[in-house]
């Protein structure tokens, strides 16, 4: 079912989001923030309803106990809650979290994510939105290291614990810029398919959101088949193509375009609620493909496609999170700037126009000490000087707010 | 190369202004600088600057001063060692990619050790499992250092490797030449085994700080051939 | 000689010289003059040709005094200024504009100068018996002055026995204080005792000088020895800080700009900050990509301890990274200057903050490839 719009409905449709997200009671203020993060000796709501002992447990400053995602309000700002295990396996287990980030976790023995201000701001749109209108696509963006991609992470799992179907993209340059193999098209002449990138995607699909596939039952809306003996029939269940795509790693990439297809039409007839979450959204309209051995092939992707296509308004029922990344331009070294409207393209600009920007700032003081602290409780920093708050101070004053920065700092300490 | 040059002063009357003098009109300096001799090295770290006696910190001040280096700071995490390494670990004047390579061997002894601390459950094991890389560091330098030195003396025409004592700069010197040295070795030359050299450092340093590995085995055998030529110690004074 | 010899016994004057002695001078009068011959005392040799070149010195410096007042009268005239009122450094500047010279050496450009006022008494009297007991030696002052102060250091060496016997041990204020001088150079040394030296006279004084001053009982004689020692230059005592100054919105601000190699750095320092750092207008500190660039800019603020209190506003060019910010630490140091009290003063002097650092490139030379560099060896 196609649903079309006009424009300027859309927009106006987007300005009533933004109206009620800058409305007074959204607005947070940054002193109720800091009081919050000052607070140390209040207990958060969900750990005390899960209290059996008779003296409360120290939290550290640092820390929440808040562990869903959907509970998280400003009281929980720049303080780091911990996903369970389970649940970070089954989303990060291919990627989500950024790569330094990821290692980390590994050492800690834990995946710890900071709650921010930009989350709050899109947990709140994404609240505020009213699903029987086309998706709302809100666009991150920022100066490289500033949080990005664990927004974009926090986010995600958000959208598990809310029951939404995950289409996540965790790095776009994975299959733009690095894919592990190229082979011509043959649905789409003159493009290239990466047939292992879009096979892999797949499974990192299926383990997402296998908790929804095994409830919901979501069957095919029409035949697909792609050669005498691979044909999914109408009706048949939606994992089946998911399968067969893993499976067939030929036809992997139309596999991801037929199933996005399938999705949107789940999400228009409501069965199930979608959230999109691409990280270097803008990678998608890079004008060439590069593989794995730096080699670059004239010739354009055709995984980008689905994801351009799902990133649309010509459905309902979904959200649409993106992020766009200085690191994801085509020509990293030569990107000049962090802002949609250079990084988008005219191409980028007028595909995803209009969308809620938020942008992704620098950590500020509470935020930053925050992360020294967590840092120093998981024995990251070893120096005895990084306790001081001489080094601290020092560490703050090095990496400017650049979270990523920070962690590079640290990692010799 | 000798870390002494000899260098004929112009100018007596500079010597005087440095307190001593020479009757050859010869001047002993230790190193080539811009600076003229009068001029003296810095106490840059204020920890170093409260160790100084009042007398010592007035004298100074009525000295000229050279202006502090590029790796000189008032930071809690400077490390005089640290420098010297990344120094010996530099290779044509590339500083940045030297201190790169040595933080990343850093996170590499940082990681295993806190990883092996994480999974050591007692606390009996966790108390000697050392986590910190700059003490890991420290005590593979002080492991690295020899206590002896061979110097060659020649008597009737044969050159004899004389035992000698070492003074803490010499070995301090050789054991940073030693664990870079080591560190280098089987450098990728065709085929990238995947090994780089920040992985080769990080496990000379996590060896050496428990006494065995490569570097190590360097000072035992000098020590060996000091203990074999215990013969010739006389020659160093007869 | 023999004529000189009758001329003698003709005639005799006196004659009042500069040195306040008398003596009499031979002049050349003609014998049929009515002069009454006295008695004459005689007049050596040496003490002669003294007068003579003293009177030839004087004449000399008449001359030249003249020829320098019409000279000065001269330029004064052509400049348009009033003669009586032209000094010596009106002179220098006339010169300067009327003769303009490209030469590099200062020495070889063409000047004006007054002539030398210069007055030396006589070394011997008018018998030719010299006044100083060391005449003879040819450097009289010199060894004077060694004999004087081995002198001081045996009365030294019986304080120290006075003190040695009632079983004490010299204090430090018995030692002269040798911190805040230091000795005189050569050319010092000549002027003070008015005679010039040979090399090896001169270390050999210094010698025994320093060997005074160490004595442990100098203290005493620091009136002799404070004639051949100047006072050191506390480098920073001398500097002129850097004035702070109120921009419009009220805040207070020190502005710096300072240079290392061919980079140059201006940092404006406001104060009552929360230690944001910003570079070229647009940039923060992680517009150094290498962190030992960042640990430099921070280092005089940890040094102070004003790491997150002021704000920076850096405007650096030239060179590379490592430059830019060693020029804009040094900018940085310089700036807080006038912020903090003198004892912190003194000690970033003595930390090595307040000090251009003065290496540079080395320059290539001639038969090199580079600065040291050689050109490779070849066999043929």
């Amino acid at each position: 079912m196609a649903l079309r719009i006009l424009h300027n409905e859309l927009f106006s449709h987007h300005v009533g989001v933004m109206q009620r997200l800058l409305s007074s009671e959204r607005v947070l203020s940054s002193a109720a923030r800091t009081a919050a993060a000052l607070d140390t000796s209040n207990p958060d709501g969900g750990e005390a309803s899960n209290k059996k002992t008779a003296q409360p447990k120290i939290v550290a400053s640092f820390r929440t106990q808040e562990s869903n995602p959907t509970k998280h309000k400003e009281s929980h700002l720049s303080r780091y809650y911990t996903v369970p295990g389970d649940i970070s396996k089954t989303l990060f287990q291919y990627g989500g979290l950024p790569k330094a980030y990821e290692k980390l976790c590994h050492i800690f023995t834990e995946t710890a994510i900071m709650v921010r201000k930009p989350y709050l701001e899109v947990t709140n749109c994404i609240e505020s939105v009213d699903f029987s209108k086309p998706a709302v696509r809100i666009v991150l963006y920022g100066k490289p290291g500033h949080g990005k991609s664990m927004t974009l992470a926090h986010v995600v799992h958000y959208g598990y614990s809310a029951g939404f179907m995950l289409v996540h993209v965790p790095w776009v340059n994975t299959f733009m810029r690095r894919c592990k193999d190229a082979s011509p098209s043959e649905s789409k002449p003159g493009m290239m398919d990466v047939p292992i990138d879009a096979a892999a995607w797949l499974v990192q699909f299926r383990t997402q959101n296998q908790h929804l596939l095994k409830t919901l039952n979501l069957k095919t809306s029409k035949p697909y088949q792609y050669g005498p003996r691979d044909i999914i029939e109408q009706g048949e269940p939606i994992d089946a193509l998911i399968e067969f795509g893993i499976g067939r790693a030929k036809y992997a990439c139309d596999v991801v375009e037929a199933l996005l297809r399938e999705i949107k039409g789940f999400s228009n007839s409501g069965l199930v609620k979608t959230m999109v979450v691409i990280d270097g959204f803008n990678g998608l309209f890079a004008p060439n493909l590069k593989t794995q051995r730096r080699k670059i092939l004239e010739a354009k992707c055709t995984l980008a496609l689905p994801f351009l296509e799902i990133t649309q308004f010509d459905w309902c029922n979904g959200v649409v999170i993106l992020s766009v990344d200085q690191l994801a331009h085509h020509d990293m070294f030569k990107a000049e700037s962090n802002l949609p409207l250079y990084l988008l393209g005219k191409e980028g600009w007028e595909h995803i126009d209009p969308f809620i920007p938020i942008m992704v700032d620098k950590y500020d003081t509470a935020e930053m000490n925050s992360s020294l602290d967590f840092y120093i409780d998981r024995r990251w920093i070893q120096h005895p000087g990084g306790q001081t708050e001489a080094g601290r101070a020092e560490l703050r004053s090095l990496c400017a707010g650049n979270g990523f920065e920070l962690m590079n700092l640290c990692a010799p300490l | 190369m000798p870390l002494m040059r000899l260098q004929v002063c112009a100018s007596l009357s500079t010597l005087y202004n440095v307190g001593i003098h020479n009757s050859l009109r010869v001047l002993l300096v230790k190193s080539y600088s811009v600076y003229p001799p009068t001029f003296i090295k810095p106490v840059y770290h204020p920890e170093e600057i409260k160790k100084l006696s009042a007398e010592e910190f007035r004298v100074r001040l009525h000295k000229n001063v050279r202006a502090a280096e590029s790796n000189q700071n008032a930071s809690v995490f400077h490390d005089p060692l640290y420098e010297k390494l990344v120094n010996h670990v530099m290779k044509g004047g590339k500083k940045l990619l030297a201190r790169q390579i040595i933080e990343e061997a850093f996170l590499k002894v940082k990681s295993t050790q806190v990883r092996k601390y994480h999974l050591a459950k007692d606390e009996e094991n966790r108390k000697n499992i050392l986590t910190d890389p700059r003490e890991i560091f420290h005590k593979a330098l002080q492991n690295c250092k020899p206590v002896l030195d061979v110097t060659p003396v020649k008597r009737g025409g044969v050159v004899y490797k004389v035992p000698v004592a070492i003074n803490d700069r010499r070995a301090t010197s050789l054991a940073f030449k030693w664990l870079v040295a080591t560190s280098r070795e089987h450098e990728p030359r065709r085929q990238h085994t995947g090994e780089y050299f920040s992985d080769r450092l990080a496990k000379e340093l996590l060896d050496a700080s428990e006494n065995t590995g490569k570097t190590v085995k360097k000072k035992i055998e000098l020590h060996k051939l000091c203990e074999a030529n215990k013969a010739y110690a006389h020659y160093r004074w007869t | 000689m023999n004529s000189l010899a009758s001329n003698v016994l003709r005639c005799s004057m006196r004659v009042s010289l500069p040195h306040g002695k008398q003596a009499v001078a031979y002049m050349s009068k003609s014998i049929t003059d009515n002069v009454s011959i006295r008695k004459r005392k005689t007049i050596s040799k040496a003490m002669r040709s003294y007068i003579d070149r003293v009177k030839q010195f004087e004449e000399g410096t008449v001359q030249a005094k003249e020829e320098y007042e019409t000279g000065r009268r001269f330029l004064a005239n052509i400049m348009g200024e009033d003669p009586a009122t032209f000094s010596a450094e009106d002179v220098n500047r006339a010169i300067e504009y009327l003769l303009p010279s490209g030469l590099f050496e200062k020495t070889a450009r063409p000047e004006m100068l007054p002539p030398v006022e210069y007055k030396q008494s006589a070394k011997f009297d008018n018998t030719g018996r010299p006044f100083h007991f060391l005449f003879y030696t040819g450097f009289p002052h010199t060894y004077e002055l060694q004999h004087e102060t081995v002198k001081r250091i045996n009365k030294a060496d019986a304080l120290l026995d006075l003190i040695h016997k009632k079983g004490h041990t010299p204090e430090k204020e018995h030692q002269m204080d040798l911190v805040s001088t230091e000795w005189k150079n050569k050319k010092e040394i000549q002027e003070t005792i008015n005679e010039c030296m040979k090399d090896s006279h001169f270390e050999r004084t210094m010698e025994t000088l320093e060997s005074l001053a160490r004595h442990p009982m100098s203290a005493s004689f620091s009136s002799f020895l404070t004639n051949y020692r100047k006072p050191v230059i506390k480098q920073v005592a001398e500097m002129k800080l850097p004035s702070i100054q109120l921009d419009a919105d009220g805040r207070s601000f020190v502005e710096a700009t300072r240079r290392r190699k061919h980079a140059v750095a201006t940092v404006v320092i406001r104060t009552s900050g929360t230690g944001k750092i910003t570079i070229n207008g647009e940039h923060d500190i992680l517009y150094f990509k290498d962190v030992q660039a960042r640990e430099q800019i921070l280092y005089p603020l940890q040094f102070t301890g004003m790491l997150e209190k002021v704000d920076l506003d850096i405007t650096v060019e030239g060179n590379g990274s490592s430059a830019q910010a060693g020029a804009a630490r040094y900018a940085t140091a310089v700036a807080l200057t006038p912020l903090v009290n003198e004892d912190k003063r003194n000690e970033m002097q003595i930390a090595g903050l307040l000090n251009y650092d003065r290496r540079e490139a080395e320059r290539k030379k001639t038969g090199k490839r580079g600065a040291r560099r050689s050109y490779t060896w070849l066999k043929r």
